[in-house]
């Protein structure tokens, strides 16, 4: 095929474009290069010098997205069919917020990092390595916009994922967790990508834009896409740690280093939904089952997307609220208490129009994840405080902490209340926005369940909260917390109380960022 | 030869994921739970491969690269794994799934 200049200049014109919306990512990948060859030299550098790289890449890295903020959405990359713009990568305010969501979480989880003892044993510049590549990872899921783009963002993050969450070789807790999620894990990428293929099959295409046209044609399978959609959600279930594919996330939490387990649960599962979402949308209104193709049933009888992620939501929620009532450990407990948000926030997707152009439809459910960032990081923040001083992880450790060290006391309690829903945190504005889109969205019995599903949750997040403020400790010393650590748990508690009463500008603001 | 068609492709890739999926399930040994994984992902790369050839517009390789990544990122994800499971038999002394049993409640 003959280039001639003007088509030659567009797609130079393509690649330039695409370079300056790629920055953030080439910052993180040029940090990940850095932190590898920390460990060539001769010399041994000082232990925090990875933590500072990392720090100042994934700071850069937001800073340049906070800088940049896409007004618009701007494609990345891809080819040009005819004169349309076919991207890999798009660049919008969807991709922008979880790209921000993501290294936030990161940032917040570099001072764990550096403050664990396990982890500066030795060497630890790989850990960051494997920190940030997961982050990149993710930030390709957030702003995919073609199945192959989609594949290599979520393979991505897995791989450093896993690494890091065996990193502890001699612990057998952390090679079991990190073997447990590798064989989950591509398991589920394997059924992801099998159903990645019929849908590339049935379209067509791998570009995202194409899935609404090619869903509607005629001649089109709608059962056969159904099941390699259904196929494909299992493998975002996976990162979102939702039901069906959670059965690796009780474990992976418990054995893995600590602010590891913290990152996954917030960026990961963040940077799921985001893959998730655009998936879905990408659909349009039209993408529908009809059981009347078939055995003569009721005009109207069918499910679509709606129907099986409010499922998948329902199920989530009751699976990790129900499994969190029994345990012991305060990880495992926060990890069903993940599994059940992944249900509250998938609610949130369940009722996404795909025809609605707006983007205030997004406004709840990612207010949501705002609140979810600032209560399950400050809930692990503690956990992580505590335990570096104690050595201990069981709910039993933490009798009496009200009294051995008030100010975590009182923050932990705080998080524990805004995650399990009720006034003045923030966890209950955002739970009571959800609630009304799904009541508006037509699936009272869903916001049923959710209500059920709080009242659930209550058992155990007060078991917490009474062993911490009314139970009595063996021990009552407790050694104390660096004012730099108070200030950082503040910064995570403090806008919780602050959303639960001054929420509207937040909620206002954040129905900007829709697709 | 013969062409012998789309679905005969489709058939075998169905038949490799379905395989894979049940040794997988089955199976307590986790490398031949990777062996099973590797089966999943044969099966899908087939599939492209077949798509790409029948029913892709002409000129069109979207099919074909999509494979080349899916033997990349499995042989990657291979080695992570087996990194991982040599790091838990060095420890356990074993590689029978079931036998990694120190996280429960």
């Amino acid at each position: 095929m003959q280039l001639t200049g003007d088509r030659l200049s567009q797609i130079q014109d393509l690649l330039e474009r695409g370079m300056l919306g790629f920055v953030p990512e080439i910052i993180l990948s040029l940090a990940v290069i850095a932190l590898l060859l920390c460990d060539l030299g001769r010399r041994r550098i000082r232990p925090a010098v990875p933590g500072w790289i990392a720090g100042l890449a994934l700071g850069l890295a937001a800073l340049w997205i906070v800088v940049n903020f896409p007004a618009g959405t701007s494609p990345l990359f891809g080819w040009l069919e005819g004169s349309v713009h076919k991207p890999l990568l798009v660049n919008d305010p969807f991709a922008a917020f979880f790209k921000l969501f993501v290294l936030a979480a990161s940032l917040v989880v570099l001072p764990m990092c550096m403050q664990s003892p396990l982890l500066n044993k030795r060497s630890t510049s790989e850990f960051y390595a494997l920190l940030v590549a997961a982050s990149l990872g993710m930030l390709i899921m957030a702003s995919s916009a073609n199945l192959l783009m989609i594949y290599l963002g979520i393979e991505f993050a897995s791989m450093a994922s896993y690494l890091a969450v065996g990193y502890f070789k001699q612990d057998r807790r952390s090679s079991e967790a990190g073997l447990k999620y590798v064989i989950y894990g591509s398991v589920a990428s394997g059924i992801m990508i099998f159903g990645l293929s019929l849908v590339y099959g049935l379209t067509g295409s791998l570009a995202l834009d194409d899935l609404a046209s090619t869903v509607t044609a005629s001649g089109m399978n709608a059962t056969a896409l159904a099941v390699a959609s259904i196929l494909v959600f299992a493998g975002f279930a996976y990162k979102m740690a939702a039901f069906p594919m959670h059965f690796w996330c009780p474990d992976v939490y418990e054995g893995a280093p600590l602010p590891f387990t913290a990152y996954l649960s917030v960026a990961s599962k963040a940077a799921g939904f985001a893959v998730c979402i655009r998936f879905l949308m990408a659909f349009g209104p039209e993408f529908r089952i009809r059981f009347t193709d078939y055995a003569g049933l009721p005009d109207g009888a069918g499910f679509g997307w709606k129907e099986i992620i409010a499922a998948a939501s329902a199920l989530s929620m009751s699976a990790g609220n129900l499994a969190a009532l029994k345990q012991e450990n305060i990880r495992r407990m926060l990890a069903y208490s993940s599994i059940a948000h992944a249900g509250y926030l998938l609610m949130g997707v369940a009722v996404l129009k795909p025809d609605d152009a707006g983007s205030e439809q997004f406004g709840a459910l990612l207010f949501y994840f705002i609140v979810y960032f600032l209560m399950n990081l400050g809930a692990f923040f503690v956990v992580h405080l505590v335990t570096v001083r104690t050595g201990e992880e069981t709910i039993e450790s933490y009798k009496g902490l009200g009294r051995r060290a008030p100010f975590l006391a009182v923050a932990l309690t705080t998080c524990l209340v805004s995650l399990l829903g009720i006034p003045p945190t923030g966890g209950f504005i955002g739970k009571l926005h959800l609630l009304s889109e799904v009541v508006e969205g037509g699936l009272i019995w869903l916001a049923v369940v959710a209500g059920i599903n709080t009242a659930i949750s209550a058992y155990f997040y007060f078991k917490l909260i009474k062993a911490i403020h009314l139970d009595k400790a063996k021990d009552e010393s407790f050694p104390a917390v660096a004012i730099s650590n108070r200030l950082l748990v503040a910064a995570l508690v403090a806008p919780l109380l602050i959303l639960g009463i001054f929420f509207a500008p937040v909620s206002e603001w954040t129905k900007g960022f829709g697709l | 030869m013969p062409d012998v068609g789309l679905k005969a492709y489709l058939m075998v890739a169905a038949a490799l994921f379905s395989l894979g999926m049940g040794v997988v399930i089955t199976r307590r040994n986790a490398i031949a739970v990777l062996c099973g994984v590797e089966l999943i992902l044969n099966g899908a790369a087939l599939n492209f491969v077949a798509f790409n050839r029948y029913s892709a517009p002409a000129g069109r390789l979207d099919g074909q690269i999509f494979t080349i990544f899916i033997i990349i990122l499995a042989a990657a994800e291979a080695a992570i794994a087996l990194a991982i499971l040599l790091n838990v038999f060095s420890i356990t002394d074993s590689v029978l799934i079931d036998e990694a049993d120190s996280l429960k409640e």
